[in-house]
Protein backbone atom coordinates (compact mmCIF):
# COMPACT_ATOMS: atom_id res chain seq x y z
CA UNK A 1 0.00 0.00 0.00
CA UNK A 2 2.85 2.36 0.84
CA UNK A 3 4.55 1.55 -2.45
CA UNK A 4 1.35 2.36 -4.31
CA UNK A 5 1.04 5.74 -2.58
CA UNK A 6 4.62 6.57 -3.47
CA UNK A 7 3.94 5.78 -7.12
CA UNK A 8 0.94 8.08 -7.14
CA UNK A 9 2.95 10.89 -5.61
CA UNK A 10 5.59 10.38 -8.29
CA UNK A 11 2.92 10.58 -10.97
CA UNK A 12 1.66 13.85 -9.53
CA UNK A 13 5.13 15.33 -9.36
CA UNK A 14 5.90 14.30 -12.93
CA UNK A 15 2.63 15.79 -14.10
CA UNK A 16 3.48 19.12 -12.53
CA UNK A 17 7.02 19.06 -13.95
CA UNK A 18 5.84 18.34 -17.49
CA UNK A 19 3.45 21.23 -17.39
CA UNK A 20 0.31 19.25 -17.51
CA UNK A 21 1.37 16.35 -19.70
CA UNK A 22 -0.19 13.43 -17.97
CA UNK A 23 2.46 10.84 -17.23
CA UNK A 24 1.91 7.26 -18.12
CA UNK A 25 0.49 5.28 -15.28
CA UNK A 26 3.44 3.08 -14.57
CA UNK A 27 2.09 2.85 -11.05
CA UNK A 28 -0.77 0.70 -12.30
CA UNK A 29 1.17 -2.47 -12.13
CA UNK A 30 2.25 -1.72 -8.62
CA UNK A 31 -1.29 -1.01 -7.54
CA UNK A 32 -2.65 -4.07 -9.28
CA UNK A 33 0.06 -6.22 -7.85
CA UNK A 34 -0.92 -4.98 -4.46
CA UNK A 35 -4.34 -6.51 -5.04
CA UNK A 36 -5.78 -3.09 -5.64
CA UNK A 37 -5.49 -2.12 -2.02
CA UNK A 38 -5.14 1.60 -2.40
CA UNK A 39 -5.24 4.15 0.36
CA UNK A 40 -8.22 6.48 0.55
CA UNK A 41 -6.05 9.52 -0.20
CA UNK A 42 -5.37 8.08 -3.67
CA UNK A 43 -8.50 9.51 -5.25
CA UNK A 44 -7.87 12.93 -3.74
CA UNK A 45 -4.36 12.97 -5.20
CA UNK A 46 -5.62 12.04 -8.67
CA UNK A 47 -8.36 14.64 -8.69
CA UNK A 48 -6.00 17.41 -7.61
CA UNK A 49 -3.47 16.33 -10.23
CA UNK A 50 -6.09 16.54 -12.89
CA UNK A 51 -7.12 20.01 -11.79
CA UNK A 52 -3.53 21.11 -12.40
CA UNK A 53 -3.57 19.48 -15.82
CA UNK A 54 -6.86 21.12 -16.78
CA UNK A 55 -5.77 24.59 -15.65
CA UNK A 56 -2.58 24.30 -17.72
CA UNK A 57 -4.55 23.46 -20.83
CA UNK A 58 -6.76 26.53 -20.35
CA UNK A 59 -3.63 28.67 -20.31
CA UNK A 60 -2.46 27.01 -23.51
CA UNK A 61 -5.79 27.64 -25.18
CA UNK A 62 -5.55 31.31 -24.25
CA UNK A 63 -2.04 31.34 -25.67
CA UNK A 64 -3.19 29.68 -28.86
CA UNK A 65 -6.13 32.16 -29.20
CA UNK A 66 -3.74 35.07 -28.90
CA UNK A 67 -1.55 33.39 -31.49
CA UNK A 68 -4.52 33.19 -33.93
CA UNK A 69 -5.30 36.88 -33.40
CA UNK A 70 -1.69 37.79 -34.17
CA UNK A 71 -1.77 35.62 -37.29
CA UNK A 72 -4.90 37.44 -38.46
CA UNK A 73 -3.17 40.76 -37.99
CA UNK A 74 0.09 39.66 -39.62
CA UNK A 75 -1.36 37.64 -42.51
CA UNK A 76 -1.36 39.14 -46.03
CA UNK A 77 -5.13 38.99 -45.89
CA UNK A 78 -6.73 39.41 -42.50
CA UNK A 79 -9.29 36.62 -43.01
CA UNK A 80 -6.50 34.15 -43.83
CA UNK A 81 -4.93 34.93 -40.46
CA UNK A 82 -8.29 34.55 -38.71
CA UNK A 83 -8.90 31.20 -40.41
CA UNK A 84 -5.40 29.97 -39.56
CA UNK A 85 -5.77 31.15 -35.95
CA UNK A 86 -9.24 29.60 -35.68
CA UNK A 87 -7.96 26.33 -37.06
CA UNK A 88 -5.04 26.29 -34.64
CA UNK A 89 -7.31 27.23 -31.75
CA UNK A 90 -9.87 24.59 -32.83
CA UNK A 91 -7.24 21.91 -33.04
CA UNK A 92 -5.88 23.00 -29.69
CA UNK A 93 -9.36 22.92 -28.19
CA UNK A 94 -10.09 19.50 -29.60
CA UNK A 95 -6.76 18.25 -28.37
CA UNK A 96 -7.51 19.74 -24.95
CA UNK A 97 -10.86 17.94 -24.73
CA UNK A 98 -9.32 14.67 -25.86
CA UNK A 99 -6.59 15.03 -23.34
CA UNK A 100 -9.12 15.81 -20.67
CA UNK A 101 -11.23 12.79 -21.56
CA UNK A 102 -8.30 10.44 -21.99
CA UNK A 103 -6.78 11.69 -18.75
CA UNK A 104 -10.03 11.22 -16.93
CA UNK A 105 -10.41 7.75 -18.37
CA UNK A 106 -6.88 6.89 -17.38
CA UNK A 107 -7.42 8.13 -13.88
CA UNK A 108 -10.65 6.22 -13.61
CA UNK A 109 -9.21 3.05 -15.04
CA UNK A 110 -5.56 2.91 -14.19
CA UNK A 111 -5.12 2.77 -10.45
CA UNK A 112 -7.44 -0.13 -10.55
CA UNK A 113 -9.89 -0.94 -7.87
CA UNK A 114 -9.53 1.99 -5.58
CA UNK A 115 -10.57 4.56 -8.12
CA UNK A 116 -13.17 2.29 -9.56
CA UNK A 117 -14.43 1.74 -6.08
CA UNK A 118 -14.95 5.46 -5.69
CA UNK A 119 -16.51 5.78 -9.09
CA UNK A 120 -18.87 2.92 -8.43
CA UNK A 121 -19.66 3.10 -4.81
CA UNK A 122 -19.64 6.82 -4.39
CA UNK A 123 -21.03 7.79 -7.73
CA UNK A 124 -23.52 5.01 -8.35
CA UNK A 125 -24.59 4.26 -4.79
CA UNK A 126 -22.57 6.29 -2.34
CA UNK A 127 -24.57 5.25 0.72
CA UNK A 128 -24.50 1.47 0.13
CA UNK A 129 -21.08 0.63 1.63
CA UNK A 130 -21.54 2.45 4.95
CA UNK A 131 -25.00 0.96 5.32
CA UNK A 132 -23.71 -2.50 4.58
CA UNK A 133 -20.74 -2.12 6.89
CA UNK A 134 -23.00 -0.77 9.61
CA UNK A 135 -25.19 -3.84 9.29
CA UNK A 136 -22.53 -6.52 8.83
CA UNK A 137 -19.89 -5.44 11.32
CA UNK A 138 -22.19 -6.02 14.34
CA UNK A 139 -22.76 -9.56 13.07
CA UNK A 140 -19.03 -10.09 12.82
CA UNK A 141 -18.62 -8.51 16.23
CA UNK A 142 -21.25 -10.83 17.73
CA UNK A 143 -19.52 -13.84 16.26
CA UNK A 144 -16.13 -12.72 17.48
CA UNK A 145 -17.63 -12.02 20.90
CA UNK A 146 -19.19 -15.49 20.91
CA UNK A 147 -15.82 -16.99 20.07
CA UNK A 148 -14.17 -14.93 22.78
CA UNK A 149 -16.77 -15.94 25.36
CA UNK A 150 -16.51 -19.59 24.46
CA UNK A 151 -12.73 -19.40 24.57
CA UNK A 152 -12.78 -17.70 27.93
CA UNK A 153 -15.25 -20.16 29.43
CA UNK A 154 -13.38 -23.13 28.05
CA UNK A 155 -10.06 -21.81 29.26
CA UNK A 156 -11.57 -21.16 32.71
CA UNK A 157 -12.87 -24.72 32.83
CA UNK A 158 -9.57 -26.08 31.63
CA UNK A 159 -7.78 -24.04 34.27
CA UNK A 160 -10.07 -25.44 36.94
CA UNK A 161 -9.41 -28.95 35.67
CA UNK A 162 -5.68 -28.45 35.64
CA UNK A 163 -5.78 -27.00 39.15
CA UNK A 164 -7.77 -30.06 40.21
CA UNK A 165 -5.25 -32.38 38.61
CA UNK A 166 -2.40 -30.47 40.19
CA UNK A 167 -3.97 -30.82 43.62
CA UNK A 168 -4.76 -34.48 43.14
CA UNK A 169 -1.28 -35.26 41.95
CA UNK A 170 0.09 -33.38 44.96
CA UNK A 171 -2.14 -35.45 47.24
CA UNK A 172 -1.08 -38.64 45.51
CA UNK A 173 2.57 -37.74 45.94
CA UNK A 174 1.98 -37.08 49.65
CA UNK A 175 0.21 -40.43 49.96
CA UNK A 176 3.04 -42.18 48.21
CA UNK A 177 5.57 -40.45 50.43
CA UNK A 178 3.47 -41.40 53.48
CA UNK A 179 3.49 -44.99 52.36
CA UNK A 180 7.17 -44.88 51.66
CA UNK A 181 8.15 -43.32 55.00
CA UNK A 182 5.45 -44.96 57.04
CA UNK A 183 5.55 -47.63 59.67
CA UNK A 184 6.35 -50.52 57.40
CA UNK A 185 10.10 -50.46 57.88
CA UNK A 186 9.68 -49.82 61.59
CA UNK A 187 7.24 -52.69 61.82
CA UNK A 188 9.69 -55.00 60.10
CA UNK A 189 12.50 -53.88 62.39
CA UNK A 190 10.33 -54.36 65.45
CA UNK A 191 9.23 -57.75 64.17
CA UNK A 192 12.85 -58.79 63.63
CA UNK A 193 13.73 -57.67 67.13
CA UNK A 194 10.77 -59.35 68.78
CA UNK A 195 11.10 -62.56 66.80
CA UNK A 196 14.80 -62.52 67.65
CA UNK A 197 13.77 -62.61 71.34
CA UNK A 198 11.65 -65.66 70.62
CA UNK A 199 14.60 -67.31 68.95
CA UNK A 200 16.74 -66.57 71.99
CA UNK A 201 14.09 -68.04 74.26
CA UNK A 202 13.86 -71.11 72.04
CA UNK A 203 17.63 -71.52 72.19
CA UNK A 204 17.42 -71.26 75.98
CA UNK A 205 14.76 -73.96 76.04
CA UNK A 206 16.93 -76.12 73.83
CA UNK A 207 19.85 -75.62 76.19
CA UNK A 208 17.68 -76.57 79.15
CA UNK A 209 16.43 -79.58 77.25
CA UNK A 210 20.00 -80.65 76.45
CA UNK A 211 20.90 -80.35 80.13
CA UNK A 212 17.85 -82.43 81.01
CA UNK A 213 18.85 -85.05 78.48
CA UNK A 214 22.32 -85.14 79.93
CA UNK A 215 20.82 -85.68 83.38
CA UNK A 216 18.60 -88.42 82.05
CA UNK A 217 21.62 -90.03 80.44
CA UNK A 218 23.45 -89.79 83.79
CA UNK A 219 20.43 -91.41 85.45
CA UNK A 220 20.59 -94.15 82.87
CA UNK A 221 24.25 -94.63 83.67
CA UNK A 222 23.48 -94.75 87.41
CA UNK A 223 20.72 -97.24 86.69
CA UNK A 224 23.21 -99.39 84.81
CA UNK A 225 25.63 -99.18 87.72
CA UNK A 226 22.90 -100.23 90.12
CA UNK A 227 21.99 -103.11 87.83
CA UNK A 228 25.61 -104.25 87.78
CA UNK A 229 25.78 -104.05 91.54
CA UNK A 230 22.59 -106.05 91.75
CA UNK A 231 24.13 -108.68 89.48
CA UNK A 232 27.17 -108.80 91.71
CA UNK A 233 24.96 -109.27 94.76
CA UNK A 234 23.10 -111.93 92.86
CA UNK A 235 26.35 -113.68 92.01
CA UNK A 236 27.39 -113.50 95.67
CA UNK A 237 24.05 -114.92 96.60
CA UNK A 238 24.49 -117.63 93.93
CA UNK A 239 27.65 -118.73 95.47
CA UNK A 240 26.04 -119.08 98.88
CA UNK A 241 24.35 -122.38 98.07
CA UNK A 242 23.49 -125.18 100.49
CA UNK A 243 27.08 -126.42 100.46
CA UNK A 244 28.24 -122.97 101.40
CA UNK A 245 26.01 -123.03 104.41
CA UNK A 246 28.43 -125.47 105.86
CA UNK A 247 31.59 -123.68 104.94
CA UNK A 248 33.81 -122.08 107.45
CA UNK A 249 33.38 -118.96 109.42
CA UNK A 250 35.83 -117.08 107.22
CA UNK A 251 33.89 -117.72 104.16
CA UNK A 252 30.75 -116.36 105.81
CA UNK A 253 32.62 -113.31 106.89
CA UNK A 254 33.99 -112.72 103.42
CA UNK A 255 30.59 -113.11 101.87
CA UNK A 256 29.10 -110.77 104.40
CA UNK A 257 31.79 -108.23 103.73
CA UNK A 258 31.32 -108.38 100.00
CA UNK A 259 27.56 -108.15 100.34
CA UNK A 260 27.89 -105.25 102.69
CA UNK A 261 30.20 -103.50 100.25
CA UNK A 262 27.82 -104.14 97.40
CA UNK A 263 24.94 -102.95 99.54
CA UNK A 264 26.76 -99.77 100.44
CA UNK A 265 27.50 -99.16 96.81
CA UNK A 266 23.88 -99.76 95.93
CA UNK A 267 22.79 -97.40 98.65
CA UNK A 268 25.28 -94.86 97.45
CA UNK A 269 24.21 -95.24 93.88
CA UNK A 270 20.57 -95.18 94.86
CA UNK A 271 21.17 -91.97 96.77
CA UNK A 272 22.93 -90.45 93.75
CA UNK A 273 20.12 -91.62 91.54
CA UNK A 274 17.60 -90.10 93.89
CA UNK A 275 19.46 -86.83 93.77
CA UNK A 276 19.69 -87.03 90.02
CA UNK A 277 16.00 -87.78 89.81
CA UNK A 278 15.20 -84.83 91.99
CA UNK A 279 17.49 -82.61 89.91
CA UNK A 280 15.98 -83.95 86.72
CA UNK A 281 12.52 -83.40 88.12
CA UNK A 282 13.44 -79.85 88.96
CA UNK A 283 14.97 -79.36 85.53
CA UNK A 284 11.93 -80.86 83.90
CA UNK A 285 9.67 -78.61 85.91
CA UNK A 286 11.89 -75.67 85.08
CA UNK A 287 11.86 -76.64 81.44
CA UNK A 288 8.11 -76.96 81.53
CA UNK A 289 7.75 -73.59 83.18
CA UNK A 290 10.23 -71.99 80.82
CA UNK A 291 8.58 -73.59 77.79
CA UNK A 292 5.15 -72.49 78.93
CA UNK A 293 6.35 -68.98 79.59
CA UNK A 294 8.23 -68.95 76.32
CA UNK A 295 5.17 -70.16 74.42
CA UNK A 296 3.10 -67.46 76.08
CA UNK A 297 5.72 -64.84 75.38
CA UNK A 298 6.11 -66.06 71.81
CA UNK A 299 2.38 -65.98 71.28
CA UNK A 300 2.25 -62.43 72.56
CA UNK A 301 5.18 -61.38 70.41
CA UNK A 302 3.76 -63.09 67.35
CA UNK A 303 0.34 -61.56 67.99
CA UNK A 304 1.97 -58.18 68.36
CA UNK A 305 3.99 -58.62 65.19
CA UNK A 306 0.94 -59.82 63.28
CA UNK A 307 -1.07 -56.89 64.61
CA UNK A 308 1.63 -54.48 63.54
CA UNK A 309 1.80 -56.09 60.10
CA UNK A 310 -1.98 -56.04 59.83
CA UNK A 311 -2.04 -52.37 60.75
CA UNK A 312 0.65 -51.59 58.20
CA UNK A 313 -1.08 -53.71 55.60
CA UNK A 314 -4.38 -51.94 56.29
CA UNK A 315 -2.61 -48.62 56.02
CA UNK A 316 -0.95 -49.64 52.77
CA UNK A 317 -4.22 -50.99 51.46
CA UNK A 318 -5.90 -47.71 52.34
CA UNK A 319 -3.15 -45.77 50.63
CA UNK A 320 -3.39 -47.93 47.54
CA UNK A 321 -7.16 -47.47 47.59
CA UNK A 322 -6.78 -43.71 47.87
CA UNK A 323 -4.21 -43.69 45.07
CA UNK A 324 -6.57 -45.72 42.90
CA UNK A 325 -9.37 -43.27 43.65
CA UNK A 326 -7.09 -40.33 42.86
CA UNK A 327 -6.07 -42.07 39.66
CA UNK A 328 -9.72 -42.46 38.67
CA UNK A 329 -10.39 -38.82 39.47
CA UNK A 330 -7.39 -37.65 37.45
CA UNK A 331 -8.50 -39.86 34.58
CA UNK A 332 -11.95 -38.29 34.75
CA UNK A 333 -10.40 -34.82 34.85
CA UNK A 334 -8.37 -35.62 31.74
CA UNK A 335 -11.50 -36.88 29.97
CA UNK A 336 -13.29 -33.67 30.91
CA UNK A 337 -10.37 -31.67 29.59
CA UNK A 338 -10.58 -33.49 26.29
CA UNK A 339 -14.28 -32.70 26.13
CA UNK A 340 -13.61 -29.04 26.90
CA UNK A 341 -10.93 -28.94 24.23
CA UNK A 342 -13.71 -29.37 21.68
CA UNK A 343 -14.30 -25.63 22.02
CA UNK A 344 -11.40 -25.14 19.61
CA UNK A 345 -13.36 -26.80 16.81
CA UNK A 346 -16.40 -24.60 17.35
CA UNK A 347 -14.41 -21.40 17.69
CA UNK A 348 -12.40 -22.24 14.61
CA UNK A 349 -15.64 -22.59 12.67
CA UNK A 350 -17.11 -19.35 14.04
CA UNK A 351 -13.99 -17.38 13.16
CA UNK A 352 -13.86 -19.11 9.78
CA UNK A 353 -17.35 -17.83 8.99
CA UNK A 354 -16.37 -14.29 9.95
CA UNK A 355 -13.16 -14.55 7.96
CA UNK A 356 -14.97 -15.80 4.86
CA UNK A 357 -17.47 -12.96 5.15
CA UNK A 358 -14.65 -10.44 5.39
CA UNK A 359 -13.02 -11.96 2.32
CA UNK A 360 -16.36 -11.78 0.53
CA UNK A 361 -16.74 -8.07 1.26
CA UNK A 362 -13.13 -7.34 0.31
CA UNK A 363 -13.59 -9.21 -2.94
CA UNK A 364 -16.68 -7.24 -3.88
CA UNK A 365 -14.96 -3.96 -3.07
CA UNK A 366 -11.86 -4.90 -5.04
CA UNK A 367 -13.84 -5.92 -8.06
CA UNK A 368 -16.13 -2.92 -7.74
CA UNK A 369 -19.05 -5.30 -7.82
CA UNK A 370 -22.44 -3.97 -6.79
CA UNK A 371 -22.95 -4.32 -3.06
CA UNK A 372 -26.06 -6.21 -2.04
CA UNK A 373 -28.56 -4.85 0.44
CA UNK A 374 -27.43 -5.40 4.02
CA UNK A 375 -30.44 -7.62 4.80
CA UNK A 376 -29.51 -9.97 1.97
CA UNK A 377 -25.91 -9.97 3.10
CA UNK A 378 -26.87 -10.82 6.68
CA UNK A 379 -29.21 -13.56 5.49
CA UNK A 380 -26.36 -15.09 3.48
CA UNK A 381 -24.05 -14.83 6.48
CA UNK A 382 -26.61 -16.57 8.67
CA UNK A 383 -26.80 -19.43 6.20
CA UNK A 384 -23.13 -20.19 6.85
CA UNK A 385 -23.71 -20.72 10.57
CA UNK A 386 -23.56 -24.24 11.90
CA UNK A 387 -24.25 -23.80 15.59
CA UNK A 388 -27.41 -22.79 17.36
CA UNK A 389 -25.45 -20.26 19.42
CA UNK A 390 -24.33 -18.45 16.27
CA UNK A 391 -27.90 -18.14 15.09
CA UNK A 392 -28.92 -16.91 18.50
CA UNK A 393 -26.25 -14.21 18.74
CA UNK A 394 -26.92 -13.26 15.13
CA UNK A 395 -30.50 -12.55 16.13
CA UNK A 396 -29.22 -10.51 19.05
CA UNK A 397 -30.13 -13.15 21.62
CA UNK A 398 -28.04 -14.59 24.40
CA UNK A 399 -26.21 -17.78 23.48
CA UNK A 400 -27.83 -20.78 25.14
CA UNK A 401 -25.12 -22.54 27.11
CA UNK A 402 -27.34 -25.52 27.90
CA UNK A 403 -27.06 -26.89 24.37
CA UNK A 404 -24.97 -29.94 25.14
CA UNK A 405 -24.46 -33.26 23.46
CA UNK A 406 -27.91 -33.66 21.97
CA UNK A 407 -28.55 -36.88 20.06
CA UNK A 408 -31.14 -37.34 17.33
CA UNK A 409 -31.84 -40.88 16.14
CA UNK A 410 -33.44 -41.40 12.75
CA UNK B 1 -10.82 -61.09 21.05
CA UNK B 2 -12.44 -59.67 17.94
CA UNK B 3 -12.90 -55.93 18.49
CA UNK B 4 -15.58 -53.99 16.69
CA UNK B 5 -14.05 -51.43 14.37
CA UNK B 6 -15.31 -47.86 14.01
CA UNK B 7 -14.22 -45.43 11.28
CA UNK B 8 -13.86 -41.86 12.56
CA UNK B 9 -13.93 -39.07 9.97
CA UNK B 10 -13.07 -35.58 11.23
CA UNK B 11 -10.69 -32.88 10.02
CA UNK B 12 -9.89 -31.80 13.58
CA UNK B 13 -7.00 -33.74 15.08
CA UNK B 14 -8.07 -32.94 18.65
CA UNK B 15 -11.60 -34.15 17.96
CA UNK B 16 -10.33 -37.37 16.41
CA UNK B 17 -8.20 -37.95 19.48
CA UNK B 18 -11.06 -37.24 21.84
CA UNK B 19 -13.42 -39.59 20.01
CA UNK B 20 -10.72 -42.20 19.68
CA UNK B 21 -9.89 -42.20 23.39
CA UNK B 22 -13.55 -42.50 24.30
CA UNK B 23 -14.13 -45.40 21.90
CA UNK B 24 -10.93 -47.27 22.70
CA UNK B 25 -11.71 -46.89 26.39
CA UNK B 26 -15.00 -48.67 25.70
CA UNK B 27 -13.24 -51.50 23.89
CA UNK B 28 -13.66 -50.51 20.26
CA UNK B 29 -10.99 -50.54 17.60
CA UNK B 30 -10.65 -47.27 15.71
CA UNK B 31 -9.59 -46.21 12.22
CA UNK B 32 -9.17 -42.47 11.58
CA UNK B 33 -9.69 -40.40 8.43
CA UNK B 34 -8.96 -36.69 8.08
CA UNK B 35 -11.78 -35.86 5.65
CA UNK B 36 -14.37 -37.46 3.39
CA UNK B 37 -11.87 -38.14 0.62
CA UNK B 38 -9.49 -39.88 3.01
CA UNK B 39 -12.40 -41.84 4.46
CA UNK B 40 -13.47 -43.08 1.03
CA UNK B 41 -9.93 -44.35 0.48
CA UNK B 42 -10.23 -46.28 3.72
CA UNK B 43 -13.41 -48.02 2.58
CA UNK B 44 -11.12 -50.61 1.04
CA UNK B 45 -12.98 -53.78 1.93
CA UNK B 46 -12.24 -53.99 5.62
CA UNK B 47 -15.26 -54.27 7.86
CA UNK B 48 -16.47 -51.32 9.89
CA UNK B 49 -19.17 -51.83 12.48
CA UNK B 50 -19.95 -48.12 12.51
CA UNK B 51 -18.90 -44.89 10.81
CA UNK B 52 -18.73 -41.63 12.77
CA UNK B 53 -18.34 -38.58 10.58
CA UNK B 54 -18.17 -34.81 10.88
CA UNK B 55 -20.21 -32.73 8.39
CA UNK B 56 -18.12 -29.68 7.56
CA UNK B 57 -14.76 -30.84 6.25
CA UNK B 58 -12.39 -29.83 3.46
CA UNK B 59 -11.99 -31.81 0.22
CA UNK B 60 -15.15 -33.84 0.72
CA UNK B 61 -17.79 -32.96 3.30
CA UNK B 62 -19.40 -35.53 5.55
CA UNK B 63 -22.77 -35.82 3.84
CA UNK B 64 -21.17 -36.20 0.41
CA UNK B 65 -18.91 -38.86 1.85
CA UNK B 66 -21.87 -40.76 3.28
CA UNK B 67 -23.67 -40.47 -0.04
CA UNK B 68 -20.70 -42.04 -1.83
CA UNK B 69 -20.11 -44.62 0.87
CA UNK B 70 -23.70 -45.83 0.58
CA UNK B 71 -23.07 -46.54 -3.10
CA UNK B 72 -20.45 -49.13 -2.17
CA UNK B 73 -21.99 -52.59 -1.72
CA UNK B 74 -19.71 -53.47 1.20
CA UNK B 75 -20.74 -50.40 3.16
CA UNK B 76 -24.31 -49.94 2.08
CA UNK B 77 -25.62 -51.18 5.41
CA UNK B 78 -22.88 -49.84 7.65
CA UNK B 79 -24.58 -47.55 10.17
CA UNK B 80 -23.47 -43.91 10.10
CA UNK B 81 -23.52 -41.45 12.97
CA UNK B 82 -22.87 -37.78 12.24
CA UNK B 83 -20.95 -35.94 14.97
CA UNK B 84 -21.04 -32.26 14.18
CA UNK B 85 -21.59 -28.68 15.31
CA UNK B 86 -24.13 -28.44 12.51
CA UNK B 87 -27.55 -28.07 14.07
CA UNK B 88 -29.69 -26.97 11.16
CA UNK B 89 -32.77 -29.09 10.58
CA UNK B 90 -32.29 -29.04 6.82
CA UNK B 91 -28.87 -30.68 7.12
CA UNK B 92 -30.28 -33.26 9.54
CA UNK B 93 -33.07 -34.09 7.13
CA UNK B 94 -30.54 -34.31 4.34
CA UNK B 95 -28.54 -36.74 6.44
CA UNK B 96 -31.59 -38.79 7.30
CA UNK B 97 -32.50 -38.99 3.62
CA UNK B 98 -29.15 -40.48 2.66
CA UNK B 99 -29.18 -43.08 5.41
CA UNK B 100 -27.60 -41.42 8.45
CA UNK B 101 -28.86 -43.18 11.58
CA UNK B 102 -28.02 -40.63 14.29
CA UNK B 103 -26.99 -37.01 14.63
CA UNK B 104 -24.88 -36.07 17.66
CA UNK B 105 -24.08 -32.46 18.41
CA UNK B 106 -20.65 -31.21 19.36
CA UNK B 107 -19.37 -30.66 21.94
CA UNK B 108 -20.24 -34.21 22.91
CA UNK B 109 -20.00 -35.95 26.23
CA UNK B 110 -18.24 -39.32 25.92
CA UNK B 111 -20.97 -41.28 27.76
CA UNK B 112 -23.62 -39.82 25.45
CA UNK B 113 -21.60 -40.71 22.37
CA UNK B 114 -20.85 -44.20 23.69
CA UNK B 115 -24.52 -44.76 24.40
CA UNK B 116 -25.41 -43.80 20.84
CA UNK B 117 -22.58 -45.94 19.46
CA UNK B 118 -23.75 -48.94 21.48
CA UNK B 119 -27.22 -48.57 20.00
CA UNK B 120 -25.99 -48.40 16.41
CA UNK B 121 -22.93 -50.57 16.15
CA UNK B 122 -23.43 -53.77 14.18
CA UNK B 123 -22.61 -57.17 15.66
Amino acid sequence: MERCSAEILNIRDECIKTGGKLPLMHGKAACDNDKGIVPPELSKIKHSDWNIVKSNYRALLTLWGTNALLLALLAPRWWQGVVAGALIAGVAWVLGIDRTNSGSATVAGTPASAVRLHSVSHADNPSQLPVLVQAVVPAWRNNVQLARTQTQEAIDKLTQRFVGIHQRLGGAVSLAEGGKNGDVLQVIQNAAQQLGGIADALEQVLTTRDALLRKIEALSQHNEDIRQLGLQVEQIAGRTGVTDLFSDQASWAELAARSADAGRQIVSKAKAVQQQIQATHLSANQLDADAGRMVDDSRMVIDSVIADFRQSADKLSGTVGQLEEENREVDQEVCDILVNLQFQDRISQILDHVQLDMIKLTGLVENAAPLPPSAAWLADLEKTYTTQEQRQVHAGQQADKSLQSQVDFF
Amino acid sequence: MNLKTILIVDDSYSLRQTISIALKGAGYDVVEAVDGRDALNKLDGRKYNLIISDVNMPNLDGLSFVREAKQKPNYKFTPVLMLTTESGDSRKQEGKAIGVRAWVHKPFLPPVLLDAVAKLVTP
